[in-house]
């Protein structure tokens, strides 16, 4: 069984590395192989290519691809909370002190693909438009969604930001390349996003998979819904250790961010009514213009009928 | 005989046989039809899919060429975007960058791992999370190649060189995954491709589950066209392409089920209403054939059902069965006919049998020797002889003997030349006693035209011969008189008259009449008359001889036959003896009768030379005799002829006048003295012939009394002078009664008086009105009845007149006792007054005579003053006569008696008035 999601040791689909080092996959019978990706977008690529059957990413991703022809159905949410950054190189402190000084920066963003836009990059991009940045002024590039891509942009200055991941852009921060310039988890900022409470990683599979292979995507689902409860229910030390993240400044930054963010998953595994109303509402905020996106209703990509609902 | 071969063999009908081979060749059919079409269906899919297949497997070596120059282009393409940033000549320092740069390539760059390796073969440099090498998997001369990592994943590995700066050149390898992602994408819509490298599946265009499912095969499966085509050079073997071309199929399986039922469906209907209907259509006209059998074999004839049973076999068609059908129509017709035939010979056998055993007439049959071989009942009532009796033997046994030989051998000469004969024989009975028969015999022959058998019929004819012989008899005798009638009269009259001519020799017709003899009948009774006719027959026939003929021809009529007469004298002879007879008195019942007789007399040659004519003529001459004043014979001569003929047109006439209206009353009146005025007047008959002109009364009244029409004219005169009179007296100018004259035929009539009653009431005349004038010989035929007539009419109130009075016996004691008012004085003694004394005399005395019997008296014939004065002065009561008036239609006597009444009466006598008339 192969899975494809960002990483690896990004924050936000840290339960999917989970998954082998708690044997939750030899327990349902499988050997679970990781496809890690430099982004949500290039994880459904692979899922919707065969190259894995599963993948997580961003539900606003999700639904980007499933607005253009992509046979995706969301099964079980992951986060429970959107944990991105938009992190600006320490030396341009002085440059940027908001938003609207991006103009003619270079922003990185988790890598898209042509039929799906990351979630990062309609963060950033929706984030730029409400601070009256045009986006044909600023460039933006691909930056992985690994501590070695985002890191490297940022350290290089290939960059001038980058929407990044946790605990990437906490360990950045620590090490004092990059300032937070917004912060999900900073209410001044969702205050400024519609549906900033979006449904980020969420465990996605193809739809002949649904029709074909039910069994396996149960399989599937109760292995997720294990590592998430697993975490809920475990130290973020006990979730490092069996990680097995050897690196120390890595190990520091992930305790960090876990403890952080300690409601960044889902601990049931179950797909919240409120939640999904405020990702439709983020897609459609995101996607203007688009008129298939923009009618796209989520419920018509979800099926719950292996991890529940919930409100 | 041929039985029924099939009677223990199970049935089946054919209907039933062909709907199972129906059946069974419609499944059969749709069966190897559906597996026909599946594998036509098969193969050209098969042949389709490995085309495709072909095609597919040079497309995809063609594509696999293309993308391994591809990645190759890239390789190149990369490394010198590399060598142009210069980060690998400053790599301790520009690592982080050399990481930016390589993750802003995003998902442009198409390798999953990157290895760059110094001159000396350590890593300089890597990116990528896939593999972690520290050295370049492939030789160091080589440019690509394959690796195939712990993992298993398999990777597609170009190696291009690469500027390091002071280190020299190194090489850089890009490491290109062979993933289902990659194959997914190379895949068009319904191929799967799977890539094995060392015979392992390492990628699957349909993912991981392609995988797994690539293990088990690699080959071509009934629905899958398998190709593979080595992938890369060199080591070409270790890395494969399979390609799963999946055949192709036209149709869903859904489609396919729908077909496979369909094309049966419809195959096995088109079938069905080609073959299958007209098979069934078939085998329904043969099984109505065979009830057509089943029919005629039941009743041996065309039956209704039959015919119903033929017309469905036939079917409105023209082929095999419906020659069969026909065949059985006429077999049918001809089981009929011979049944028919074979009926009607038992009938006719059956019938024949009946009559021969109920035949009314004796029938015994013999064999060619005339031996006698079977008799019916008849024969035995009729003969006597019992069956028994007569069987073996010859008919001669019925022979009276009183045939003689000729008589016999005529009989089997006719019998052998004509085949048959007929006639009378005289037999025998058992009994003795003998019959008369009718024999008919015939003779029977065989196909050959061999005897074979005698036929006799026979009935007793002797009673019929009795009859015949009865019959013939009546046939020519009058049964009153038992004289030879007409008809024997003639055939002897014709026999005399041949035997005369030719002995030439007379022969005498002697017709007779018996004078009178009508009053016989009507006064004496019919009875009486008879009598008189048996009486005067038998005295007849004892006057002739036995070679002359007495014959009665009807009523009063005989004729005299004398075969041989010898010439007039010996006819008058004759004729006079009869007479004399005749006139002798003959005894009716006790009484003496007197009767005369009338002869006429005809002679052959002289008088007619055939029976008719003769008849005829001695008929005329009978009417002469009578005429001549009865009691006589006449000879026939031409004259008579002319007057009988005459006589017999006027008859004639007389019996159309009364019908044609010809007859017409003139009346004359009659003048009273006393009064000098017309009193009375006589109805005088006239005959006005549409001919003839007016015919005087002496002309036809004779006439009219022969033949009785005088009754029918009398009632006639009578009723219309009664209601001429009584007109005149409703227009009062009416005579006081008119006379008429009467005929003794009417005063012996017995429906006179009746007549008479009638004619009053319906007229309503008054009887005061009317006289009737008779002659004394009227009375004196038949006192006795014409006095009760008389009496009677005296009754009713009528008035007589006697008239002609004096010129018969005038018997003063017939005078006393006939109840007249008046006597009427003969114009014979009218005319000779006053001139001759004697009649003078006689009128003086008549009228002093009837004046003592208180008799009114009335002279006719009145023509001259002379007789006119001295009648008045004689005492004569009325006047009648041509110096009073002559007779004259009514018309004009209403015109003189309406003159009369207005004074200008030219009467030689003028009367007061008309009213005076009737005063008296």
């Amino acid at each position: 069984m192969v899975i494809s999601s960002p990483g690896p040791r990004n924050l936000s689909y840290l339960p999917v590395d989970l998954i082998p080092a708690i044997d939750a996959d030899r327990e349902e019978g499988v050997s679970l192989q990781i496809l890690h990706t430099g982004g949500g977008a290039v994880a459904l690529n692979n899922l919707v290519t065969r190259n894995a059957d599963f993948a997580v990413a961003g539900f606003p991703a999700v639904m980007s691809l499933d607005a253009n022809g992509g046979d995706v159905i969301g099964i079980a949410p992951v986060d429970d909370a959107p944990l991105f950054v938009l992190m600006v190189r320490s030396g341009l402190k002085r440059q940027v002190k908001r938003i609207a000084d991006l103009r003619g920066k270079v922003v990185g963003v988790n890598t898209s693909t042509k039929n799906s836009k990351t979630t990062s990059q309609q963060l950033a991009e929706l984030l730029l438009k409400s601070d009256g940045v045009d986006l044909e002024m600023v460039r933006i590039v691909p930056a992985g969604q690994s501590w070695v891509e985002q890191s490297s942009l940022m350290i290089s200055g290939t960059a001038d930001a980058v929407m990044g991941d946790e605990p990437f852009a906490s360990r950045l921060a620590a090490e004092g390349k990059v300032f937070f310039l917004a912060n999900l988890a900073d209410p001044a900022t969702t205050r400024k996003i519609a549906g900033a409470n979006f449904l980020h990683a969420t465990l996605t599979t193809r739809g002949d998979m649904v029709r074909n292979e039910p069994r396996k995507v149960e399989k599937m689902v109760r292995m997720m819904v294990k590592s998430l409860k697993w975490i809920a229910t475990h130290t973020p030390e006990e979730v490092v250790d069996r990680l097995k993240v050897t690196d120390s400044e890595e190990r520091a930054s992930l305790l960090l961010a876990l403890k952080k963010y300690s409601h960044a998953f889902s601990h049931d595994g179950k797909f919240s009514s409120s939640q999904l109303r405020e990702t439709e509402t983020f897609f459609h905020k995101t996607s203007e213009g688009n008129p298939k996106a923009q009618s796209l209703p989520i419920e018509s990509i979800i099926d719950a009928r292996w991890s529940g609902r919930k409100q | 005989m041929v039985g029924p071969k099939t009677i223990n063999l199970p049935r089946s009908s054919i209907a039933r046989q062909a709907g199972l081979r129906l059946i069974f060749s419609l499944g059969l059919f749709v069966v190897l039809l559906g597996y026909s079409s599946y594998k036509l269906y098969s193969l050209a899919l098969q042949k389709s899919a490995l085309e495709r297949a072909e095609d597919m497997a040079a497309f995809y070596d063609t594509r696999l060429r293309q993308l391994d120059r591809d990645w190759e282009l890239q390789a190149r393409d990369f490394k010198v975007r590399l060598e142009v940033t210069r980060l690998l000549e400053q790599r301790q320092s520009s690592l982080s960058n050399l990481q930016a740069f390589m993750t802003v390539q995003g998902t442009s760059r198409r390798f999953q791992y990157m290895l760059i390796q110094s001159r000396s073969g350590k890593k300089v440099f890597d990116f990528g999370l896939a593999l972690n090498l520290e050295r370049i998997p492939i030789g160091d001369q080589l440019e690509s190649g394959w690796y195939l990592a712990g993992s298993g994943n398999l990777y597609r590995v170009f190696v291009v060189p690469i500027w390091l700066g002071e280190a020299g050149t190194g090489r850089m390898a890009m490491f290109y995954e062979i993933d289902n992602s990659l194959l997914f994408n190379l895949a068009t819509p319904g191929i799967v491709l799977t890539a094995t490298h060392d015979g392992r599946p390492v990628a699957s265009s349909v993912g991981q589950s392609g995988l797994e499912q690539a293990r088990f095969h690699s080959a071509d499966t009934v629905d899958t066209e398998v190709r593979k085509i080595p992938w890369g050079t060199g080591n070409s073997e270790k890395t494969q392409l399979f390609i799963d071309a999946p055949i192709k199929v036209l149709f869903t399986t859904t489609e396919l089920a729908l077909g496979a039922a369909l094309i049966p469906v419809v195959d096995g209907l088109i079938l069905w209403f080609t073959l299958g209907f007209w098979l069934m259509r078939n085998t329904r006209r043969i099984r109505a054939l065979g009830g057509a059998i089943d029919e005629l074999a039941a009743h041996h004839q065309s039956t209704f059902a039959l015919g119903a049973k033929l017309e469905r076999a036939r079917d409105e068609q023209s082929d095999e069965v419906s020659d069969v059908a026909d065949a059985i129509a006429e077999m049918a017709e001809l089981s009929w006919s011979r049944d028919l035939e074979r009926r009607e010979e038992e009938a006719q056998r059956r019938l024949w049998a009946m009559v021969f055993a109920s035949s009314s007439e004796a029938i015994l049959i013999c064999d060619r020797d005339n031996n006698i071989l079977t008799v019916n009942d008849a024969f035995t009532q009729l003969t006597g002889y019992a069956p028994g009796d007569v069987i073996g033997k010859n008919p001669r046994i019925l022979s009276s003997g009183r045939e003689g030989a000729e008589f016999y051998a005529a009989m089997w000469k006719q019998l052998e030349q004509q085949g048959h004969w007929s006639g009378e024989v005289q037999d025998r009975r058992k009994d003795g006693s003998l019959y008369l028969k009718w024999l008919n015999i015939s003779m029977v022959h065989d196909e050959q035209g061999g005897l074979t058998n005698f036929v006799g019929t026979f009935r007793d004819i002797t009673a019929h011969k009795q009859n015949e012989e009865r019959l013939t008899y009546l046939a020519n005798h009058d049964t009153l008189t038992g004289l030879p009638n007409r008809h024997l009269l003639l055939d002897r009259l014709e026999s005399a008259i041949g035997l005369a001519s030719r002995s030439k020799q007379a022969v005498g017709v002697l017709f007779l009449d018996l004078d009178n003899f009508k009053w016989v009948n009507d006064s004496l009774g019919h009875t009486s008359g008879d009598k008189l006719l048996v009486a005067v027959a038998q005295r007849l026939k004892d006057m002739v001889r036995t070679s002359d003929t007495v014959a009665r021809l009807g009523g009063d009529e005989f004729i005299v036959l004398l075969a041989q007469a010898g010439g007039d004298a010996d006819i008058s002879q004759v004729a006079g003896k009869i007479i004399a007879a005749l006139a002798q008195p003959l005894d009716l019942s006790g009484y003496d009768f007197h009767v005369t007789t009338s002869m006429g007399i005809s002679i052959y040659p002289g008088d007619g030379d055939d029976a008719a004519t003769l008849l005829k003529h001695a008929d005329a001459a009978m009417y002469a005799a009578k005429a001549s004043g009865k009691n006589q014979y006449r000879y026939f001569d031409a004259t008579m002829n002319r007057s009988a003929m005459e006589r017999i047109e006027l008859e004639q006439d007389l019996r159309l006048a009364l019908k044609n209206n010809e007859f017409e009353l003139h009346y004359q009146p009659q003048l009273c003295v006393a009064r000098n005025a017309i009193c009375g007047v006589e109805a005088l008959i006239r005959w006005r012939h549409p001919r003839l002109g007016m015919v005087p009364p002496d002309k036809f009244i004779p006439l009219a009394e022969e033949t009785s029409l005088i009754i029918d004219i009398g009632e006639w005169v009578i009723e219309t002078a009664c209601r001429q009179v009584l007109e005149w007296q409703k227009q009062g100018l009416g005579p006081r009664r008119v006379a008429v004259n009467l005929s003794a035929i009417q005063l012996e009539s017995e429906a006179f008086i009746g007549t008479v009653e009638r004619i009053l009431e319906e007229t309503g005349v008054p009887t005061a009105a009317v006289e009737f004038e008779l002659t004394e010989s009227m009375v004196l035929r038949n006192p006795q009845r014409s006095l009760a007539t008389l009496n009677r009419l005296r009754e009713l109130g009528i008035s007589l007149a006697l008239d002609d009075f004096g010129t018969g016996y005038s018997s003063l004691s017939y005078l006393k006792r006939l109840p007249v008012n008046t006597i009427k004085i003969d114009r014979t003694f009218v005319e000779g007054v006053p001139e001759d004394e004697d009649d003078s005399q006689i009128v003086r005395m008549i009228i002093a005579l009837a004046k003592s019997v208180r008799l009114e008296v009335v002279a006719e014939g009145i023509e001259t003053a002379e007789q006119r004065n001295f009648l008045k002065e004689l005492g004569c009561d009325f006047l009648q006569g041509y110096l009073i008036a002559r007779p004259m239609p009514a018309a004009a006597l209403q015109e003189l008696l309406a003159a009369s009444g207005k004074g200008v009466c030219n009467l030689p006598n003028r009367c007061q008035s008309p009213a005076d008339w009737c005063r008296a």
